[in-house]
């Protein structure tokens, strides 16, 4: 009966959700593909009028990153970005206090597996390699695709790989510097676009032309602090989730 | 019925079979494995209704020179899901943290039903 | 380009419905990779390149070894197949 239930309800929304979508004139709306937004957004014509031209080498745009989705994300929703490295932080220190709490100042650390001869071996050159890709992949972020949010995974994957050949974990309070740090920063660069443009995280200064690496600055230090950021965060999420005590000696609170 | 309909329908019946997950099973993990599909399932959804036959990628490259509309795929539901994606990631750690928790003090991830709610869904 | 989209669709519904359905929670956690997989596979192809390598390295790669991480640490009585 339960399992019934269980299979008839789901199968009830979904039908409901697909009837609705598939039949009346919400479903062209919603699969015409191309919307009027998004449009603005792709001509970057959101505060000003859109540019004659728009292809590489286009000047005086209001974001010229090449990518639009970077545009978007960094530029236009950009508040939105740092309430997500908000919520990101939350989730991740919420994490390590459900699991650590009180329990961290007795410095009763989880029981070290020695690590093989392969991974110790190999460890140093992958992560030369992880690092290297991480930080292009998050450099180039307003020219191809990627940006901060995968270099910082794979800047986190090189961390973590260290660490667990190593075997002792990297330093919990470096990490939280970095992570503060690179928060503040983005705050300020925020501010900085309030102060010299019209709108917090508005790209402020030469934008340059659009294509060139050296093209919307404000985007390539954005995602640099957002690359730091993540690295940091999900190092740490991978660390506090990795360091859980041994459930076999835990007593029971 | 196109394309479009066809991968609506499989992102549509991930977040069906994520819902049935959630609601069959009494363990602890894969409720969060199933939330996990129905937020994959969402983001299909999502990219997909910015998505029409031909669209291109929306970087501008070498070749690429326009004045009038641009032939993008729409970008606005792609950084949505790139948000979307991360704070997933973070969710999850969160839920499996109190996951742990809840295995250490009950021993197990089953989760039992409260004995009035069991007592009306038999 | 219509069939591959359609090709990718197979793996995502299938690998969802083994999800749910497998006993063992290990094989369930490596499935939940494979979806996410398949579906950085179709953001590629639908061409949202960005969100198909930030699924394919958060969505696939770290959630997938969060999961294991913390597999790890449950207590040995919780990893048992359920019997219900």
């Amino acid at each position: 009966m339960t399992r019934l239930l269980a299979a008839l309800v789901p199968l009830g929304i979904v039908g409901m959700i697909a009837f609705f979508l598939f039949t009346g004139e919400t479903g062209d709306r919603m699969f015409r593909g191309r919307s009027e937004l998004g449009d603005t957004f792709s001509r970057r014509a959101v505060r000003s009028d859109p540019p004659n031209r728009l292809g590489p080498g286009s000047r005086g745009l209001e974001n010229a990153a090449a990518n639009t989705v970077t545009a978007i994300v960094l530029d236009y929703r950009g508040f939105d970005t740092l309430g997500e490295v908000t919520v990101l932080f939350a989730a991740v220190a919420g994490a390590g206090l459900a699991l650590f709490g009180r329990r961290r100042r007795r410095g009763k650390a989880a029981p070290v597996t020695p690590s093989s001869l392969i991974l110790t071996a190999a460890a140093p050159w992958v992560f030369l390699f992880l690092f290297v890709v991480g930080f292009a992949i998050v450099l180039h972020g307003h020219l191809t695709p990627g940006g901060g949010f995968p270099g910082g995974a794979l800047l986190a994957a090189g961390l973590v790989l260290l660490m667990s050949a190593s075997g002792h974990e990297s330093s919990a309070r470096r990490l939280h510097l970095l992570e503060g740090l690179s928060g503040f920063a983005f705050v300020a660069v925020g501010v900085a676009g309030l102060v010299w443009r019209d709108s917090f995280l508005a790209h402020f200064g030469d934008a340059g032309a659009l294509g060139a690496f050296w093209s919307a600055p404000v985007t390539i230090l954005l995602y640099l602090i957002i690359g730091l950021k993540v690295s940091a965060e999900l190092t740490n999420a991978v660390r506090t989730l990795a360091n859980v005590e041994d459930p076999t000696t835990e007593e029971v609170p | 019925m196109n394309v479009v309909h066809l991968v609506a329908i499989s992102a549509l019946s991930l977040f069906g079979i994520g819902l049935y997950g959630l609601w069959s099973g009494r363990n602890v993990l894969r409720w969060i494995l199933a939330v996990g599909l129905m937020e994959t399932g969402i983001n299909v959804f999502l990219v997909l209704t910015g998505w029409y036959p031909g669209a291109r990628v929306p970087i501008i490259t070498e070749s690429f020179s326009t004045s009038g509309p641009v032939p993008f795929l729409d970008p606005v539901p792609s950084a949505l899901v790139l948000t979307s994606i991360v704070i997933g990631l973070g969710t999850t750690t969160l839920a499996l943290a109190l996951a742990i928790l809840h295995a250490r003090s009950h021993g197990t991830l089953e989760c039992e039903a409260d004995p009035e709610t069991a007592e009306v869904l038999e | 380009m219509t069939w591959i989209i359609l090709l990718v669709c197979i793996p995502l519904v299938v690998g969802a419905v083994a999800v749910v359905t497998v006993r063992d929670l290990l094989s369930a956690i490596i499935l939940e990779g494979v979806v996410s997989l398949s579906a950085a596979v179709l953001f590629l192809v639908l061409g949202a390149l960005d969100v198909a390598i930030t699924q394919a390295v958060v969505g696939c790669g770290l959630t997938t070894a969060v999961f294991l991480y913390s597999w790890r640490r449950l207590p040995e009585k919780a990893r048992e197949v359920s019997h219900d």
